[in-house]
């Protein structure tokens, strides 16, 4: 892959690396805005959520706070004091100041009276209650054990049943004892919706913590009277302290992380809590990373393509000059670049333009050179073809006289010699007769000789006309013309199928008619002649051999057994021009393939002969 | 031997090699061919002897050779012309023209026969089978026997 990359051109190169690197900087720069907008961001949440904590609680101080001022103000109406001092429950002015809590403020849902015992005495909402004792709650202990109005922790009211928080305060007599306990149930679901901050964010949470630890108000009213360790031990830990303060909460159950800010309120013990999930603070960081992101992106692929164009446009010059010496290299030397571009691809060209010029120049003078040899060399070619032919003319028009005027004499020899004999017989003696015959037969021989020779010399002349052929019906075609003249004799001959060949048929022929010729003349003096025509494998390749019986021959001179002329039997033994071996090794070397042949002197002869890759499996 | 000019030659030989020439008449003599022979020594006396020339007749029409034997190597036109001229020409290509020469050379063999050579025979060193190539001519020469006489 890497490797790929290499060997990719300049140009494709350039356009993704700069494509890359802006898309990496690009990326870079967002998350590096992005880090520094969520510090930014988080702090300045920090101090909204405090500031909300703080208002809010300064909300519940106020209405707790009008609260025990108003439920004080009426149980200290002198008129009160003495209707409770002289424990007259059914009085009017104890009526009137009930009703009067009871309709001036929405946020009180029940208003009561308890006596000196903590004994229900006037009940607005439940009358029933009245005779009770409610001497152990709350509002009626801390009334008389602080002696002035004071708040409870929330509870859930009977009637009506909502979470409340109770202002018990306590109506003193002339004589300065306690008589009773003026009582309000205040309406935390009021509370709640006037502490409701329009500023809390999404998701965020509102808590009013009452000093022993309940939630007295919360965003989910679900939640309301529910303990404060609810929100977590943070929250917790932050209301025991009792101090402004801002903290990270991690929620149970995945809920995430939530920014909690506490506030303090005045009323002792009591505290705000409010609670925003980090997301919410990250949410629209994170927007305006992907909305960085969506425009830093493509504008850095726009660079990466406009850059990687501005590659190729920079280095079309360089390319063409690629492309220039490419052609100079395939040896056009006329080859020239136009200087264009940026400055110093200009100079490379007209630089590489100089180069080709010399070069073309220095090339024109080799060229003419190697013109002026070349057609020299032709020149002399041509004159040494016309010698050629001129000498093959002469070899020919030698042959052919030798083929006419060789002939010619020795045919006169023969004929006037025969001539002589026939016509004038009667006048020879003996010895006259037998050197006539002498004579003739030279003659003859002479005559073989030519023929030989001509035919010798003919084969290289001769084109081969290779076609596929059959060995085996060449060699007993051979044979039945040889045979016809060995009236006779006793021969066994046994031609075995051959597998066919590719080659000059006429030529092949010729091959047999020598070896079967040869054959039949070496096994003259056997009383039985054996010869063997077969094929065998030799190397990988098809192998045809002609055996026989007869005389051999010493293979120490198995090397001259096929040089023109040589002959290893002297005449009167055996007759022969010593010609026809040198004819077989020639067709056969002609048709590149081997000839040898393996002998001892009385135990017969084996000529082998190949055809060069042409014979066999054909 | 030499006819007057008014007889009809019966053999007209081509033949410049004088032994050759002595050998085929002794081999002719042999086959009983003797009679109305007549003998030129190159190609042009041939030819002369055929169509004449400017101050004799040739023996052309009646009088044209039964039979041609032709050497092909011959001094001043060689026996192929001879032979493309007798085949040429409408008034002797009737005449078999046997070609006896000493050349196996294929060439001369397949342009004979190209020219219309009635036989073609390689004259061999064996006087034996030379008498017997000879011999074969009486082919011919009982064909022109039984053949009228135009």
């Amino acid at each position: 892959m890497a490797d790929m990359w290499r060997r990719l051109p300049l140009a494709s190169r350039i356009g993704p690396l700069i494509a890359a690197t802006g898309l990496i900087t690009g990326i870079t720069a967002v998350l590096v805005v992005a880090w520094q907008l969520q510090v930014v961001a988080f702090a300045q949440l920090e101090r909204a959520q405090i500031a909300i904590a703080d208002s809010a609680a300064a909300i519940a101080d106020e209405h707790l706070n009008a609260a025990q001022a108003l439920v004080s103000s009426v149980a200290s109406r002198p008129t009160v004091r003495a209707a409770a001092e002289r424990a007259d429950w059914d009085s009017p002015d104890i009526v009137a100041a009930l009703q009067f809590l009871r309709q001036e403020v929405p946020s009180f849902i029940n208003v009561g009276l308890l006596d000196g015992a903590g004994r229900s005495r006037a009940n607005v909402l439940n009358p029933a209650t009245n005779g009770l004792s409610f001497a152990d709650r709350e509002y009626f202990v801390e009334a008389l054990r602080t002696g002035r109005a004071s708040v409870t922790n929330p509870f859930l009211s009977a009637n009506p049943v909502a979470p409340t928080f109770a202002v018990g305060a306590p109506i003193y007599g002339r004589d300065g004892a306690i008589h009773a306990v003026l009582v309000v149930g205040f309406d935390l679901g009021r509370l709640a919706t006037e502490m409701r901050s329009p500023g809390a964010s999404e998701g965020g949470r509102l808590v009013l913590v009452s000093p022993s630890g309940v939630t007295a108000v919360h965003s989910d009213p679900q939640k309301a009277l529910a303990p404060i360790s609810d929100e977590g031990p943070w929250a917790t830990d932050a209301h025991r302290r009792g101090a402004i303060s801002t903290g990270i909460e991690t929620m149970p159950r995945g809920d995430g992380d939530r920014l909690i800010a506490y506030a303090p309120l005045r009323q002792a013990g009591w505290g705000v809590l409010i609670s925003t999930p980090t997301a919410a603070i990250y949410g629209p960081v994170n927007l305006a990373t992907s909305r960085a992101a969506a425009i830093a992106v493509p504008l850095a692929l726009m660079l990466g393509v406009a850059g990687g164009w501005t590659a190729i446009r920079l280095l079309q010059p360089l390319r063409a000059l690629s492309r220039a010496t490419a052609r100079v290299a395939q040896g056009n030397l006329s080859v020239r670049v136009r200087p264009e571009g940026a400055s110093d691809l200009r100079t490379l060209a007209e630089e590489f333009n100089r180069m080709t010029e010399a070069l073309e120049k220095k090339d024109d003078e080799q060229l003419r050179q190697r013109a002026d040899l070349l057609e020299r060399e032709v020149q002399e070619r041509i004159e040494a073809a016309i010698n050629l032919e001129a000498a093959n003319k002469e070899l020919e028009a030698f042959s052919y006289t030798v083929s006419h005027d060789l002939r010619a004499p020795l045919r006169a020899m023969d004929g006037f010699s025969r001539i002589l004999e026939e016509d004038h017989g009667s006048e020879l003696s003996v010895e006259a007769r037998r050197y006539l015959g002498l004579v003739r037969s030279n003659a003859l021989q002479m005559g073989a000789l030519v023929d030989d020779l001509l035919a010798f010399s003919k084969l290289a002349r001769q084109g081969l006309a290779k076609e596929s052929t059959d060995p085996g019906r060449i060699a007993r075609g051979v044979l039945a013309d040889l045979m016809q003249h060995e009236d006779g004799r006793q021969i066994d001959v046994s031609i075995r199928e051959l597998p066919s060949c590719l080659a000059d048929p006429s030529l092949l022929r010729q091959v047999f008619s020598n070896l079967l010729g040869n054959a039949l003349k070496y096994t003259r003096r056997r009383e039985r002649a054996e010869i063997e025509v077969g094929s065998r494998v030799v190397d990988g390749e098809v192998a045809y051999f002609v055996t026989d019986n007869g005389t051999g021959f010493d293979m120490q001179y198995a090397g001259k057994l096929f040089g023109v002329f040589q002959r290893l039997h002297r005449s009167e033994e055996f007759e022969g021009t010593g010609v026809g071996l040198a004819i077989v090794q020639r067709i056969i070397h002609r048709h590149e393939g081997r000839v040898w042949a393996e002998a001892a002197i009385d135990k017969g002869a084996t000529f082998s002969f190949t055809l060069g890759g042409n014979n066999g499996r054909g | 031997m030499d006819e007057a000019n008014d007889v009809v030659v019966e053999l007209l030989l081509v033949e410049d090699n004088p032994s050759d020439l002595e050998l085929t008449l002794h081999a002719l003599k042999r086959n009983n061919v003797t009679n109305r022979i007549h003998v030129a020594r190159d190609g042009a006396e041939a030819l002369d002897f055929l169509f004449g020339n400017g101050e004799q007749a040739g023996h052309i029409g009646r009088r044209a050779p039964r039979v041609v034997l032709l050497d092909l190597k011959l001094p001043l036109v060689d026996g192929l012309e001879v032979l493309r001229r007798i085949k040429a020409d409408e008034r002797t290509q009737q005449i078999p023209v046997v070609v006896l020469t000493s050349s196996r050379e294929e060439r001369d063999l397949v342009e004979s026969y190209r020219l219309g050579v009635n036989s073609y025979i390689v004259k061999p060193v064996d006087f034996a089978q030379f008498t017997e190539a000879i011999r074969q001519i009486g082919y011919y020469w009982s064909i022109l026997n039984e053949a009228p006489v135009v």
